[in-house]
């Protein structure tokens, strides 16, 4: 069916439509969550508290054929949602150790995500050099590269111009290139 | 793209979020939302006190949450001055920073973002007096950039002061074109960022054009944001003058007065690398001039009141940062609006400083329910804020129309205007707001706010498809640029050509229809979304933008010039165009000047537009 027309069906508060709108994105969803938040029991609860908030503000969407972009922002505030919450209930834990393991989790999660993404980016090589390149950039390359959004599509979802999308990817490409040479 | 389904497919997805879960998730949600409904109503039908005593109470408990999870941060970031709302308060010290982005992001591996030393101001070279501008009688009325508000000055890529065209191409290059009566001639070419940026890329974004004083003052973006100012005394020989840097990207800029306040931004990683604290020509800010925000921020917005000087010296008068999600600026005549959605509890939070001689006040802070759909829908006048947002909740929505006062409480208010229907274009002129909803038809609402604490609908008319874009046309008439829609067979309507409306709005009470005009086979234009694209002249009665068409199997885009004769629009001309990118219409006397990044053609207005004169860069 039309996706214009399902998302006025979703509109009406049709959960049937709506789900069937979700399940073209969902899976795009919970990979960027999961590179993000680096753990999959938070990307789970990320994602299905976005599904919520779509499904109750899909009202608020103003062009229909832009849900795609719509649905990442309330994802990305999602998720800087539980990065904050892990931040608070941080206070309690000494920070040293936090970063500690939390940088192993997140190592772990991109290894994991690594095999699963093999297909697009098969090199070893090239993950471990993304792993140090600039967090934002990483999340432009993760958008555009890897989930094939267009860079229009990138601007929007992270609130950036489309110019500094492009050309910071240049730029991170370009970096990720020396890295890569220097791995090899 | 197939690789790409191929790694998703792989990806192993939980049970809970397959589509079949959330399906059924969303029906008992949905359920869930019903039955809390009903409780309420049963409630407020037998005991209307007892539901002011329960909300009282869930008030308070919200209150107390709210305060909860406001206190529990890491002991570092405790002492602080906060304004009432918690929006925002001032860092107490620099290590406070370093505390709150360590806490803030969890980056692995983050990049530390080299930070370069602004390059020395030099003073320009006695530039050679042998032009002068010589006043003959040649016609040298012009327009000028297309601004949000009346009075205050915005860059763009094109600006002309009537002798002269500036334009500055997509690869940077800023070229001066001589333009008298239609013939054009290139003058001299400026490289505003020739120099060498190391691994950035530099960004050369828009500029102003200083009359009186013969400057041009390019704002550009490399690693850092730039002010460059070049004098054009001797336009054939531009001279590079003064510079001031600051951290982060160039984000926007407005030019009152004899200041130019200068907006960038720095991402969350940049912060991390840089301890939050951003520079100023290469020296550090003052933790006392930056703001921060609780919870997790993704930019800092920094501002700056810099002063140009008759010989074009550039001086900081203030600067102060903030550190925010991503938002968006609204500059009024007396306050600068910070403004942002925050997606947790769909509010806007909005922050206000004044800005007057070239200093920054933080005047308040506050958080309204809702969004600013249009980046027009905010504006300010005597001290009152007035705001256009959309409230949804529970599969509903409204629209409404609030005025502020200083203190922020809500003076005036109209609710639940078109309910369900999305703000697509506002504007405000003179003492009245005009807005477009939409979701079958365009309904063009007009508020009277003479009275700030009485704002009252006068009047609406209704067209079929709808108005992105509103500007006013003489004192009795509105431009409407949009979309006309058509039913798509499947019940809904679909977008068909664009379409420009003019509003007849000499009576508030009656607004009517003069006419409207589909531009023939016409699917998009950037002027829908960037005002600066569209040229509109009374002076010069003339509509000018560009549209991509699509005829048969003719894919390509158009510049089209509408006229307004005898109440209807007229098609003056239309021209094919190679560079649809950066076109900018501009009129200098009755010659009209379309400029792209490729060249500048110039035709006759009296003459039926008939084309004089062409440069190709």
């Amino acid at each position: 069916m039309e996706q214009k027309l399902l998302i006025k069906r979703a509109k009406r508060g049709d959960t049937h439509a709506f789900a069937e709108i979700y399940s073209q994105v969902y899976k795009k969803l919970y990979q960027h969550a999961l590179y993000i938040l680096g753990n999959r029991a938070d990307a789970e609860d990320v994602v299905s508290e976005t599904v919520v908030e779509a499904f109750d503000h899909l009202k608020d969407l103003k062009k229909d054929e832009a849900f795609d972009v719509w649905i990442f922002r309330i994802l990305q505030a999602r998720c800087n949602r539980k990065l904050r919450d892990t931040y608070v209930a941080r206070e309690t834990v000494d920070f040293e150790d936090y970063v500690e393991k939390h940088s192993a989790d997140s190592v772990e999660a991109l290894e994991e995500l690594v095999s699963e993404t093999q297909s697009v980016i098969n090199s070893i090589d090239l993950q471990t050099a993304l792993a140090k390149v600039d967090p934002l950039d990483r999340e432009i390359i993760n958008l555009h590269v890897v989930l094939g959004y267009k860079t229009a599509e990138v601007a929007s979802i992270l609130e950036m111009n489309e110019n500094t999308v492009r050309s910071r990817e240049a730029r991170a490409l370009k970096k990720l290139k020396k890295l890569m040479k220097e791995v090899i | 793209m197939d690789n790409r389904n191929d790694f998703l497919d792989n990806l192993e997805i939980p049970e809970s979020l397959q589509p079949e879960h959330i399906e059924q998730m969303l029906n008992e949600h949905k359920k869930e939302k019903k039955n809390t409904w009903t409780i309420q109503k049963t409630i407020a039908c037998c005991a209307s006190v007892g539901l002011i005593t329960l909300a009282g109470v869930a008030g308070a408990i919200a209150l107390q949450s709210n305060y909860d999870t406001r206190i529990d941060r890491p002991s570092g970031l405790a002492a602080r001055t906060e304004d009432k709302n918690g929006i925002l308060h001032l860092v107490s010290s620099k290590k406070e920073l370093e505390n709150y982005f360590k806490y803030n992001h969890l980056n692995y591996g983050g990049d530390i973002v080299e930070e370069e030393m602004a390059p020395d101001a030099t003073a320009p070279d006695a530039s050679d007096s042998d032009y002068s501008f010589n006043d003959d009688d040649t016609d040298t009325s012009h327009s000028s950039t297309n601004v949000m508000v009346d009075g205050i000055d915005e860059g763009d890529i094109v600006k002309t002061d009537g002798k002269y065209l500036y334009v500055l191409r997509s690869n940077g290059i800023l070229e001066i074109c001589s333009a008298k009566e239609g013939k054009l001639e290139k003058i001299s070419s400026i490289n505003a960022t020739e120099e060498d940026h190391g691994s950035y890329y530099a960004e050369v974004r828009e500029f102003y054009l200083d009359e009186a004083n013969h400057k041009l003052i390019v704002m550009f973006s490399a690693g850092q944001t730039y002010i460059q100012v070049f004098d054009i005394t001797n336009p054939s020989k531009p001279d590079k003058a003064y510079v001031y840097t600051q951290s982060g990207e160039y984000y926007t800029s407005r030019y009152v007065g004899e200041y130019i306040y200068v907006f960038s931004r720095m991402w969350a990683s940049e912060l991390e690398g840089c301890s939050g604290i951003p520079s100023i020509n290469g020296a550090n800010m003052d933790c006392s001039q930056i703001y921060m925000s609780d919870g997790l921020v993704n930019s800092e917005m920094i501002m700056s009141a810099v002063k140009v000087n008759s010989d074009g010296r550039l001086e900081v008068s203030d600067s102060t940062s903030v550190i925010i999600p991503y938002n968006e600026v609204y500059m009024g005549h007396d306050n600068i609006y910070l403004y942002y959605m925050d997606y947790e509890d769909w509010k806007t939070c909005i922050i206000r400083f004044g800005y007057s001689n070239g200093k920054f006040d933080l005047t308040g802070t506050t958080r309204v329910n809702g969004y600013i759909q249009d980046k027009f829908a905010i504006s300010e006048r005597d001290g009152y804020l007035f705001l256009l947002t959309k409230e949804s909740s529970n599969m509903s929505s409204e629209n409404r129309f609030d005025v502020y006062d200083e203190e922020f409480k809500v003076v005036g208010s109209v609710r639940d205007i078109a309910p369900d229907e999305l703000i697509y274009a506002a504007r405000y002129i003179g003492d009245k707001v005009y807005f477009i909803t939409y979701r079958q038809i365009d309904p063009l609402f007009v508020v009277d706010i003479s009275d700030p604490t009485n704002p009252t609908i006068l009047g609406e008319v209704e067209i079929t498809g709808y108005s992105e874009y509103l500007h006013p046309y003489g004192d009795n008439l509105l431009l409407g640029l949009g979309y006309e829609t058509v039913d798509n067979g499947y019940g809904g309507m679909r977008q068909d050509s664009l379409k420009l409306v003019m509003f007849d709005i000499s009576d508030a009470m009656n607004p009517a229809i003069k006419d409207a005009v589909e531009i023939p086979n016409s699917y998009y234009s950037e002027a829908l979304y960037d005002y600066k694209a569209i040229f509109v002249s009374k002076e010069k009665n003339l509509i000018g933008l560009m549209a991509y068409v699509e005829d048969g199997y003719e894919y390509g885009a158009r510049y089209f010039l509408y006229q307004w004769k005898d109440d209807h629009f007229e098609l003056a001309a239309d021209y094919a165009i190679e560079n649809c990118n950066d076109l900018r219409g501009n009129f200098i006397g009755d010659y009209f000047y379309l400029t792209s990044s490729n060249g500048i053609i110039s035709v006759d207005i009296l003459d039926g537009f008939e084309k004089v004169d062409e440069v190709k860069f």
